[in-house]
């Protein structure tokens, strides 16, 4: 957790050898500042958050940073996502004070300077050992490539696994078999587990985690092989409660979005093995897969737990883009002919509502202060446009002049979106 | 509380396992489906890529077709079958609508009939190329009453099967429009279609593994095993028996 609110001072006097600095009208310890200025507490302490939280120093701002509303911000209390963000604040803070040097608006002393150094070099340092945070952006552009690694070692662990049981099933009598099949996700898990609690990397813990999920989906389907068991669809809901409960247990959010995505589709199945049709073309039959998109998005706002993990934002993400994609699959499919409209009325109604709900979401995540909502329904509304542009104008318009005007609109939609994020940005919305 | 998370995701896999294996289990108690000896034509080895010492077979099957060739729809998958395995067929074929609406229905799980080396084949031999003797003779939604209708001769099973409805406006193969639009069917699949042979039957099928598939053209090489399969009160298969053809 981050550290308690800053004290207040009636004056600007100087306290551990540092001024005090200004937010508002009220004076904080400066030392206090850098450790308290956390997103999540500014939302719990809303009532004491002014709208632009100002640093000011002799009189001269010297750094301003607008408030988030508490509903524009996730409660997050993750503590390493915290600690990283600490990290990131006490970079932040070297930069801009090596900037107020250089314009000699601030100089320190040097014993002010050594004690500042040594107490952050402290704090950065009980950080890296806590949480692994990246203090450096050397250390975060690696982090992104252990991310990758973690990645990929899931997956290749899970082909690993598989390979081995392909080679030696021959010679493994049944009962070895089965065993063997069950103890490779449950032996992975259980890594994963150990490697958690002895605070390793995380991103060991996620390697072992994705691993395992991996593994149970292979494995699944081998005891199906072997056993000759047609396809069902009740595997999907093994394999996407098994992914949301990893998911919960270790925090991650890849995890939960496969997690949801497949027990999305294990209603769509379920639904279409009820009509009699094969559940294996639930793809045909996409707008199945809205009601589940639906529940989805709406989860964060209907269970108010807290969200320690930022899963809500992973919620509403995989609701948006499953409900957007099956719209826009549904709206090119040709069973929309029978609902008493044509086929090419039908078309046109779910694309313009495809287009309207992909505004939805860009305006509903500008409202959560959440970018990639906003990015995720520009795209999706980017497609529809495309797609209603290209029914209209591919069959009968000069090639040419259909891709001019593709990127006339192109054009449009940028100028669109930087006038609405320029707005944004001036309401202090990130 | 996140040991009780941990702990009921691994309870998750056992019990999906153990699920599966009760089910299997069922599967195998009562051969509903039906039983046959079926030769290396129509259950060939399956080759993968990697190494392996799984031994799967392949389930190879055909249709009776009306067109002159052969590799057309099956001729007894008409708009009046369509109907009976519950498709909407009444929108008029000659309806502006017609082609989007029916090819847009989507797939249909039902049980199918297989007719092994018998009246389905003899009619095929004279047109269709085809090595297996094993076709898809019938299709419904109730596996009793094909049954009924099929009696277990050791010359037909009941199994899953996908059929999917398709507009057709153009004969096969040569593409020359039809004069009036028809509704037919595929049999898109036969579920499952790959048989895994347990031990030991797999062992007397490694030699045939490794020594990989007949140099020959498919209708000249005579096979060289034969396997016995069941299928199951779920009508999924089981191997039984396998049996060396060749000295």
């Amino acid at each position: 957790m981050g550290s308690a609110a800053p004290r207040r001072r009636d004056d600007h006097r100087e306290m551990f050898g540092l001024p005090a600095v200004r937010a508002g009208e009220l004076w904080y310890d400066q030392v206090a500042m850098i450790r308290w200025c956390d997103d999540s507490l500014l939302a719990a302490w809303s009532g004491d958050c002014h709208d632009t939280i100002t640093w000011s120093l002799a009189g001269q701002t010297v750094l301003a940073r607008p408030r988030l509303t508490a509903r524009s911000h996730l409660m997050d209390t993750d503590p390493t996502r915290l600690a990283q963000r600490r990290a990131d604040r006490i970079a932040c803070f070297r930069a801009e004070l090596a900037e107020l040097e250089r314009d000699q608006v601030l100089t320190l002393t040097a014993q002010q300077r050594l004690r500042l150094d040594a107490h952050l070099e402290g704090v950065l340092s009980s950080l890296r050992e806590q949480f692994g945070v990246d203090a450096t952006d050397s250390a975060r552009r690696i982090a992104w490539g252990m991310r990758i690694a973690s990645l990929l070692g899931g997956v290749a662990l899970g082909c690993a696994v598989v390979l081995f049981l392909h080679r030696y099933w021959g010679s493994l009598p049944p009962v070895g078999q089965v065993v063997a099949l069950v103890a490779a996700p449950v032996v992975l898990l259980a890594v994963a587990e150990l490697l958690s609690r002895r605070r390793v990397d995380r991103y060991y813990t996620a390697l072992f985690g994705l691993a395992a999920t991996a593994a149970f989906v292979v494995e699944l389907n081998a005891l199906g092989s072997v056993v000759n068991a047609a396809p069902s669809p009740h595997a999907l809901l093994a394999w996407g409660v098994f992914s949301i409960l990893v998911a919960y247990a270790y925090g991650l959010r890849l995890l939960l979005s496969i997690g949801l995505v497949l027990t999305s589709v294990y209603t769509a199945a379920v639904w279409m093995a009820a009509r009699g049709e094969f559940w294996g073309a639930f793809l045909e039959r996409s707008e199945l897969l809205i009601p589940a998109a639906a529940i989805l998005y709406v989860v964060p706002d209907v269970v108010r737990l807290r969200d320690t993990r930022d899963f809500h934002f992973v919620y509403r993400c995989c609701g948006a883009a499953l409900g957007l994609v099956s719209l826009l699959v549904f709206s090119t499919s040709g069973h929309l002919c029978c609902w008493g409209v044509t086929y090419r009325v039908a078309q046109v109604i779910c694309q313009i509502a495809g287009m309207a709900l992909s505004v939805a979401v860009i305006v509903h995540g500008f409202r959560l202060g959440r970018g990639g909502l906003v990015n995720l329904g520009a795209l999706a509304f980017v497609l529809f446009l495309y797609v209603r542009l290209h029914s209209w104008w591919w069959h009968w318009m000069p090639k040419y002049l259909f891709f001019f005007l593709i990127g006339l609109v192109a054009i449009a939609l940028l100028l669109v979106f930087r006038r609405v994020r320029a707005r944004l940005a001036s309401r202090g919305t990130s | 509380m996140k040991l009780t998370v941990v702990v009921a995701a691994a309870a998750i896999v056992v019990v999906s396992n153990a699920w599966a294996l009760v089910t299997a289990w069922r599967n195998q108690s009562h051969a509903d489906g039906g039983t046959l000896e079926l030769t290396e034509r129509e259950v060939p080895l399956l080759r993968v890529p990697w190494e392996t010492t799984a031994t799967q077979l392949e389930l190879h099957w055909d249709v009776l077709s009306d067109a002159p060739a052969g590799d057309g729809p099956a001729a007894w998958l008409d708009a009046a079958k369509l109907a009976e395995l519950g498709y909407d067929c009444r929108v008029a074929l000659d309806d502006p609508q017609a082609r989007e609406h029916y090819n847009s229905l989507p797939p249909v799980e039902v049980f199918v009939v297989l007719e092994y080396a018998d009246e389905a084949w003899r009619k095929a031999q004279p047109r269709q190329e085809t090595r297996t003797r094993l076709f898809v003779v019938d299709a419904g939604r109730d596996a009793a009453r094909l049954r009924e209708q099929y009696p277990g001769d050791n010359r037909h099973v009941i199994v899953r099967g996908i059929i999917r409805p398709f507009y057709q406006e153009h004969s096969i193969p040569d593409g020359a429009p039809l004069s009036a639009p028809r509704l037919r069917g595929w049999v898109q699949d036969v579920l499952p279609s790959r048989i895994f042979v347990p031990q030991p039957h797999g062992a007397a099928l490694e030699e045939f593994r490794d020594q990989g598939p007949p140099d020959s053209e498919p209708a000249e090489t005579a096979p060289r095993f034969a396997v016995t399969i069941s299928w199951g009160s779920d009508y999924e298969p089981w191997v039984l028996a396998v049996r060396r053809l060749t000295p």
